[in-house]
């Protein structure tokens, strides 16, 4: 059996390991579709405690991948996600090489 | 778990709009609407009130927002929906919704020795009913409901039977036309409405702090 060549392998590597996470990925997944989304609204899509979201947004937020954003509802302080530039751009670029990725793999 | 964006839009958008808010709005609009038609392809002789459907489609997002604020995002959270509104969507739909009055007041107004305006009045529920059908397909490819399809169906055959049925005067038949549909939309929304605080009855606690 071939080794596989590094160039090969390139794709794999260059998976951005924090978006490749199942739960963050779809965070970023629902956040992608939206302008912004409080942390309820996350919370019921995306079907994770609030416990967990919160841990996840939390690296997303240090990555700069995700802004939160607090604003006045009246008088009642209200916190909004949204995705940052680089975090979209980051998002298009794991889409890009996933599908890389599995280019050109053959059915068995 | 899958990852497809589009589902993904279509499943927020069907989330954040499960209120029924927009349809009821939606259908009064409807009803004003054929009601300022009616009006202004009469000449403005019947007594529709004109000056309350101003105000409501003037102030119809803001109080939309306010409405949602109490109702809507304590029970499941708010979405800030990214709202593009594609050209053919404009060119299809809002351009002649916004200038079919317009249009019909000119024409009323100066060329009605020239052209035979009657038969445009007449069949202006048909010409509508099929603009509506860019609407709900819209509302379909937003949503992924598959329902709303049913409403461009129904637009369109209703406009036509309209059309083809006299009334006096002519101008009653874009009325009639705008009522019922507007109607449908009405119920549809208050089901939806009813639907939605039976599944959520309670607002959730405050939880939109970051811990």
């Amino acid at each position: 059996m071939s080794k596989a060549e590094p160039d090969e392998l390139q794709p794999i590597a260059d998976i951005d390991k924090l978006i490749h996470e199942p739960a963050r990925l779809l965070v970023l997944a629902h956040l992608y579709v939206v302008e912004s989304a409080d942390f309820l609204f996350l919370m019921r899509q995306t079907g994770l405690t609030g416990g967990n979201l919160s841990s996840h947004m939390s690296k997303l937020e240090e990555a700069g991948y995700i802004a939160v954003e607090k604003e006045f509802v009246g008088k009642k302080p209200h916190t909004m996600l949204r995705l940052t530039n680089e975090g979209r751009k980051a998002f298009k670029e794991y889409v890009q090489s996933m599908k890389q990725v599995f280019n050109g793999l053959s059915e068995r | 778990m899958t990852i497809n964006l589009k589902e993904i839009q279509q499943k927020t958008y069907r989330y954040a709009q499960q209120d029924g808010f927009t349809e009821l709005f939606m259908g009064i609009f409807f009803v004003f609407y054929g009601g300022i038609c009616y009006d202004i392809f009469s000449d403005f002789t019947t007594d529709f009130p004109a000056i309350p459907f101003i105000f409501f489609f003037a102030f119809f997002g803001a109080a939309l927002e306010v409405i949602r604020r109490r109702v809507t995002y304590p029970r499941i959270g708010r979405a800030k929906i990214v709202e593009d509104i594609k050209p053919w969507y404009f060119v299809a739909v809002i351009l002649p919704l916004a200038l079919l009055p317009a249009i019909m007041y000119i024409t009323l107004r100066f060329f009605s020795d020239v052209w035979n305006v009657t038969l445009l009045v007449k069949w202006s529920p048909a010409l509508l009913g099929i603009v509506l059908v860019g609407l709900f397909h819209d509302r379909a490819d937003k949503t992924g409901n598959t329902l709303y399809y049913g409403f461009a169906v129904l637009s369109v055959v209703s406009g036509v039977v309209v059309s083809i049925l006299d009334f006096s005067p002519v101008s009653k038949g874009i009325f009639i036309f705008f009522l019922p549909m507007g109607g449908v939309l009405f119920l549809f929304g208050l089901g939806m409405f009813i639907q939605f605080v039976r599944t959520y009855p309670a607002p959730e606690e405050d939880i939109n702090v970051k811990s």
